[in-house]
């Protein structure tokens, strides 16, 4: 339950990680293996470029995650992220080039949009009942669909001047879609172990009932992580039209999918209850650094998804058979 | 013929029956009464092969037989209605009758014939409902009736109906009975068990009366008054010594004609500062609807609550807790605790506002500081707060839920079953912690379906039937038997 790692002395007198924390020290260490075989194997990957290169390309899969956590903590999902960047993204190109209106509307604009696409979610699942898993796949196609509309299906591009630099700005070595992406880790980390907010999150999922009947608002806590998750997959679109200096209808395409892939190697259980913010960040990691790999070893792209598939497996039956262990 | 022959069953050491004997004649309605816990539901299962007697012998005109399984009591022609409906919402009436066993034409199900079926299986018990209705979209009433037809179409020579019904209307309960009088004419065993001894009257033609796994009565229905059976079921009246506590003084909640459609009618009561109501009823009576519906959890159509001179019209959880009230929920496991949290994160579920700074921090001190105090202040047994609550025993679990909610510091304590499924021990813990909140000046609401646990603890006594009160006995005063007999009217 705990993702510091608080211990435990078990009967015998042996120290005793929580389940999660030893999934996630698990992890670590398949980390570290993964990292030294590319290591030797692969030439360029050491390279300081191609570290922080791994860490950019991990940004935007794994700033959503953040939010995704929280919404299958809550016994929740939504499918709707990927296509909801790629929405946010058009939206905000729409705004800046072809409406002119001035980044500093623009922005919180596209953030407001993301907002209420959370919102709906939360709204037909707190008041119809109407399971987050068919709303936010109507929400898939339909966003989608909404870029096409909206952008008449060509790039929009280019960006007004400066807006790149949200994508090309570095501080030191460090680019800032690394250091966004750290602050997000930072407060998504605060607010799940140690803020009211997060202990709620953590009962609804395991226990809607209980929580209910312990006088926990379950239609608020629902409804403030399907925002929280929205409101981060609308920064991941901003972020990547600033990367790309365009919008592009189809960009972000089958994002949801790697964002529970993150979630899920890092622990956290689709039953909801249990999970961490730390475990989602090293299974993010983990992905990015598995691609990047294959692509510096030349591994040929038709058997890339094959290989990420069956490390997904591997790490869900690692978990499973934990929780069977307790 | 059908005989029960001494039979005896332990469980574990304690002895669940011990020498019970019932003697089942064609055409016959048998009752089979006696409190929760007297070895009835026992007694079923050995019947039906679910459970094999330590002694004692079944025999089937004079033959003995030996049911290993509960195939092999469906062979002999025994077939049991539980109390819990055991139907698939989903499918069709004629679906549900002949469940696993529809008719077939060259491997296909025969449609024509499964419905043909089961329009003569309904019309034996007289009833209009359709074959091809969904079950889910039948009344309650009409759920009974399936159930009763899927029994009836295994042709049984022992037809077992358990409370059935507890669940249904005056007018449906009637026509129930009708059919089982039919039923036993056309040369069915039927045993019959209800609390309802009206019912029973009506109905049985014979009664056993089981208490503490033993038989202490076996006569025929009209032999003997209601009031005698009762003394049967309940045995030497114990008197229980009454815990001295002071008079009270002010009421503190005041409920007038709460209402809930179908559930609670027209409710009146008042609670005082420092007093124990007990309120006994059987199962499906409105207890434990009565508690939810007082703290928001389900809605109310009429009446008023009145919690120390403020007036409620629509309770919610969230403005039941800020007036004071808390409520411990029947089922521990799934409606008070989070099993998979750990005991200090269950401990403060209740006060979580509380716990967060201005900062919007979570104040990590200030809970431990109360994981600690209830923990020492309830002697919970366990090693340190950071094990899942999952790993405690029922007793210990019950302690936390107890915690969690007196953190909030309550004026009234609604509990439902608290003591349930927790050994001798703790229940007496419990009883202990229950009395000595009651001295602190707490109003407290406590259910049981244990009547005896009810009389001990409580100072006054409600008794539900069907959602209404049916009378109300002072503790001092009141006696077991007429408190039975005010719970199974």
């Amino acid at each position: 339950m705990t993702t510091t790692s608080i211990s435990s002395k078990g009967k015998s007198g042996s120290i005793r990680l929580s389940p999660i924390t030893r999934h996630i020290a698990l992890l670590f260490v398949a980390y570290v293996v993964l990292y030294l075989v590319f290591s030797v194997t692969a030439n360029n990957f050491l390279t300081s470029f191609n570290q922080f290169n791994i860490l950019r390309q991990t940004a935007m899969i794994a700033i959503i995650a953040v939010g995704m956590t929280y919404v299958v903590i809550c016994a929740e999902i939504d499918l709707s992220v990927g296509a909801l960047a790629a929405f946010c993204s058009v939206c905000l190109a729409y705004m800046a080039v072809r409406l002119g209106f001035p980044l500093w509307i623009a922005i919180p604009c596209t953030l407001l949009i993301g907002a209420c696409s959370g919102c709906l979610i939360a709204f037909m699942r707190v008041t119809f009942r109407i399971p987050s898993f068919i709303t936010s796949l109507a929400l898939l196609t339909a966003l989608r669909s909404g870029c096409f509309l909206i952008s008449g299906g060509f790039p929009i591009a280019p960006m007004p001047p400066g807006f790149t630099m949200l994508d090309g700005a570095t501080i030191g070595p460090v680019r800032l879609p690394t250091l966004i992406m750290i602050a997000v880790y930072v407060i998504g980390y605060i607010g799940l172990r140690h803020t009211t907010f997060g202990r709620s999150v953590y009962a609804v999922g395991a226990n809607e009932e209980a929580a209910r009947l312990s006088g926990i608002n379950v239609a608020r806590v629902k409804t403030a992580v399907f925002v929280t998750s929205a409101l981060l997959a609308a920064l991941a679109g901003i972020m990547l039209t600033s990367r790309l200096n365009s919008a592009t209808p189809t960009v972000a395409d089958g994002w949801e999918l790697d964002v529970i892939a993150a979630v899920i190697i890092g622990g956290t259980s689709l039953f909801g209850g249990r999970g961490s913010v730390v475990g989602t960040f090293l299974g993010a990691l983990f992905m990015t650094t598995l691609k990047n790999g294959m692509v510096l070893l030349g591994v040929a792209p038709y058997s890339q998804g094959l290989i990420s598939g069956v490390v997904i497996l591997v790490a869900v039956l690692a978990g499973a058979i934990e929780f069977r262990r307790r | 013929m059908f005989q029960m022959r001494g039979i005896t069953k332990h469980y574990s050491g304690v002895m669940a029956l011990n020498g019970v004997n019932l003697d089942l004649a064609p055409g016959t309605v048998h009752a089979l009464v006696g409190k929760n816990g007297a070895g009835k539901s026992t007694l079923m299962k050995v019947l039906s092969g679910v459970t094999q007697p330590d002694s004692g012998e079944i025999l089937i005109d004079g033959k003995p037989v030996v049911f290993r399984a509960p195939a092999d009591a469906h062979a002999a022609g025994i077939a049991i209605v539980h109390q819990e409906l055991s139907l698939v919402p989903s499918m069709s009436a004629a679906e549900n009758i002949f469940l696993g066993s529809w008719p077939k034409r060259r491997g296909l199900v025969d449609w024509q014939r499964l419905s043909s079926q089961a329009s003569e299986v309904l019309a034996r018990l007289k009833s209009k409902i359709a074959p091809s209705s969904i079950v889910s979209e039948l009344s309650i009433a009409d759920q009974q009736m399936v159930e009763i037809a899927k029994a009836l179409a295994k042709a049984p020579r022992v037809l077992v109906l358990d409370e059935p019904t507890s669940a249904l209307g005056d007018a449906d309960s009637a026509r129930l009975l009708q059919v089982i009088r039919d039923l036993a004419e056309a040369g069915v065993s039927v045993v019959y068990i209800s609390h309802r001894l009206a019912e029973v009257e009506a109905v049985c033609s014979h009664v056993t009366v089981l208490r503490n796994g033993e038989t202490v009565g076996e006569t025929a229905i009209g032999h003997h008054k209601r009031s005698d059976i009762v003394n049967m079921m309940v045995g030497q009246t114990v008197t229980v010594p009454q815990p001295g506590r002071t008079a009270r003084p002010d009421v503190i909640l005041s409920v007038r004609g709460l209402t809930r459609r179908g559930v609670l009618t027209d409710i009146d009561f008042d609670l005082h500062a420092g007093e124990v109501l007990g309120i006994a009823g059987l199962v499906g009576a409105g207890r434990t609807e009565l508690v939810r519906a007082l703290f928001g959890v389900d809605r109310i159509d009429s009446g008023t609550i009145d919690i120390d001179g403020t007036r409620v019209l629509h309770p919610t959880i969230a403005m039941m807790k800020r007036l004071g009230m808390a409520f411990l929920p029947e089922d521990r496991k799934h409606q008070a605790l989070v099993l998979d949290l750990t005991v200090r994160e269950n401990t403060t579920l209740a006060v979580l506002a509380q716990l967060g700074s201005r900062l919007g921090l979570f104040r990590h001190a200030k809970e431990r500081a109360i994981v600690d105090d209830v923990v020492e202040r309830f002697q919970v047994a366990l090693a340190h707060a950071e094990v899942p609550v999952r790993a405690l025993s029922g007793g210990n679990q019950q302690k936390i839920v107890f915690g969690k909610w007196l953190a909030t510091a309550p004026k009234i304590l609604l509990l439902d079953e608290p003591t349930r499924g927790i050994d001798v021990q703790a229940k007496a813990q419990i009883v202990g912690i229950l009395q000595a909140l009651a001295a602190e000046g707490l109003a407290i609401i406590f259910i049981s379906s244990e009547i005896e646990e009810v009389l001990q603890v409580s100072d006054r006594i409600l008794t539900m039937a069907r959602g209404r009160i049916t009378s109300v006995h002072d503790a001092d005063t009141a006696d077991l038997n007429d408190v039975v007999l005010a719970a199974t009217s």
